[in-house]
């Protein structure tokens, strides 16, 4: 599938499990990431924040271009078609779409710049990758300060290098010597029990402040209120319950919980979030366009890097 | 007027000590409240039950263990559904605890339903990779987009993924969330390849689902833990969501009860006070 520059490139990334010159590509690896992130730490202060301006405007570019650019059947529509429309789009734009449309290496909803987006995809991977490195570095340089300055917060800072230590420490020995035990009770014994209690505790908020704040003191007030209780009941087994000595069909059975709260669901509800999606959907737009023109302003915008 | 007062002012320790009495009690006490199938989650069985052979699923999801009791009855109703029919499926978690998660409970329906690692289902692994490229990529060549499952096996070389070349041999997606992200799915799979898309979110998630299902962007929701229930009932196999759901019923009455009798508080209160001036 991969031509031209997309085939060196493509190879190059490709996994190949097993090979016996895994570890010195490993290695190779290791050392070009980290010659690569010394000379970013390296480059001088004025070129850091042009290097970044143009590495998001390339890549947004590539993401933009390879969406909106019509893809090779679309071209061969257009060029066979005979509608005057298609024809003046052929002959303003036949010189980019000829070549497009008489591509063999492509396939119909491709165009030039799908070729790399395997490869596109799997640096984005590798950049990821380095976040979460970069994540970590950040959270060790802060609790070590904390740590080793015995601040307000050193004990807390001291049970994050303990938990860190100690899934590393079951992570080897499940993944090098064999031994899950550990790992699955750091994990599904320790961790996730731990998460989903934290969680349930929402449930005694909801219930404390529902009882509290949940009061009609106007009309709108009965509305709000009126639809909630109609959506929770329509939502479980009791609402169903209630209302079952209703017809299933005919006039009557509209009036059974279940369908109420649908058509509150259905009808008011999607208005209402169609509407904010739309809001969201020219939000979005308008602050993509503000990233990827490093337009946007703000405290991690204007920062010194 | 005490009492009224009283009615308004319970101890939040007392609400909180009901609260665990009404959820703790359908965990020991076995009944089955009546479970009506809304149409959405019948539009999700009826997608599932028609997949053509050949074809596979995705089981999408970012959940994690704070949403254990919506998400797992809703990831499990659709693996035993996808097992029974024997449409291999595959995972694809974007959060390293889905991945762990969905492993162990596919691991768990499977050693129920007789199937195999590889063979029946496959976990590709938690992808960091942001969701529009990667499904472009899907679309343009799954193996070399997806490479390797989670325990760096070739994914050609599992037999649940022969023969799957492109997104188009998808036949269904399922995205399990505790938030949104819907949206990125409905563009760059149901949009773009046509892939027909189930959204299974926290019942706090469920109004957002109603814009795409009218739109018939995706072809069905399960709601939450009771939409689990609902799937549980067309398949046969009370699990998880049906036993859990009677809890959440009687937490809810809990809280509605609660709140009627706040206002039935307040406004017998200001007409007392009404009538006294």
């Amino acid at each position: 599938m991969s031509t031209g520059l997309a085939l060196p490139l493509g190879a190059f990334f490709q996994a190949q499990p097993n090979h016996k010159l895994n570890a010195l590509y490993i290695a190779g690896c290791l050392f070009a990431g980290g010659l690569f992130i010394a000379l970013l730490t390296q480059t001088p202060k004025r070129f850091r924040k042009p290097l970044i301006v143009s590495a998001t405007f390339i890549a947004g570019l590539y993401f933009s271009l390879e969406f909106l650019l019509p893809p090779k059947a679309t071209a061969e529509t257009v060029l066979a078609s005979h509608s005057p429309w298609n024809r003046t789009m052929s002959a303003l734009f036949g010189w980019f779409l000829r070549p497009l449309a008489s591509n063999s290496r492509l396939a119909p909803d491709e165009n030039w710049l799908s070729l790399y987006l395997e490869n596109v995809n799997t640096v984005w991977q590798v950049i990821g990758a380095f976040t979460f490195a970069l994540g970590l570095w950040n959270l060790i340089h802060l609790h070590f300060r904390n740590v080793v300055h015995v601040t307000k917060g050193a004990f807390a800072s001291s049970f994050f290098f303990l938990g860190l230590a100690f899934m590393i420490f079951a992570g080897y020995l499940k993944q090098f010597s064999g031994i899950p035990d550990l790992f699955a009770f750091a994990t599904s014994g320790l961790f996730f029990q731990l998460d989903a209690a934290m969680f349930s505790l929402i449930a005694f908020f909801i219930i404390s402040a529902a009882y509290r704040a949940f009061r009609i003191r106007s009309f709108e007030a009965s509305i709000m209120m009126a639809a909630a209780l109609l959506v929770m009941l329509s939502q479980i087994p009791v609402g169903a319950w209630l209302t079952s000595w209703l017809p299933d069909h005919g006039l009557l059975s509209n009036l059974r919980i279940e369908r109420v709260g649908q058509w509150v669901l259905r009808q008011p509800n999607a208005a209402a979030q169609r509407g904010i999606n739309f809001g969201l959907a020219v939000g979005m737009l308008a602050t993509g366009l503000r990233i990827w023109l490093s337009l946007e302003r703000g405290s991690y915008f204007e920062r010194d890097v | 007027m005490k009492y009224l007062l009283a009615i308004q002012t319970i101890d939040r320790r007392i609400m909180y000590l009901l609260l665990v009495v009404v959820v703790a009690i359908p965990m020991f006490v076995r009944f089955q409240m009546p479970t009506v199938v809304n149409p959405e989650v019948q539009g999700v069985y009826d997608t599932v039950e028609h997949i053509p052979h050949g074809q596979i699923a995705i089981l999408t999801g970012d959940w994690g263990a704070g949403t254990i009791a919506e998400s797992q009855p809703q990831t499990a109703a659709l693996m035993t559904h996808l097992f029974r029919r024997n449409i291999p499926f595959a995972i694809l978690p974007f959060a390293p605890q889905t991945s762990t998660l969905m492993e162990n409970l596919a691991e768990k329906i499977a050693q129920k339903e007789g199937k195999k690692y590889g063979d029946d289902w496959v976990n590709w692994g938690w992808r960091v990779v942001p969701l529009p490229s990667f499904f472009k990529g899907l679309g343009k060549n799954l193996p070399a987009t997806v490479k390797q499952d989670y325990k760096g096996v070739p994914i050609e070389k599992l037999k649940a993924m022969r023969g799957i070349k492109t997104i188009r041999d998808v036949g269904f997606i399922a995205h399990i969330t505790p938030v949104g992200g819907i949206s990125d799915l409905i563009a760059f799979a149901h949009e773009a390849y046509g892939v027909p898309l189930g959204y299974a979110p926290t019942a706090v998630m469920v109004a957002q689902g109603y814009d795409p299902l009218d739109a018939n962007q995706i072809v069905g929701m399960l709601p939450g833990m009771v939409g689990a229930a609902q799937y549980e009932k067309l398949l046969g196999i009370p699990g998880n969501g049906l036993r859990w759901s009677n809890s959440l019923s009687f937490a809810e009455l809990l809280m509605i009860g609660l709140v009627v009798l706040a206002n039935a508080g307040y406004f017998l209160s200001r007409a007392a006070k009404g009538a006294s001036s």
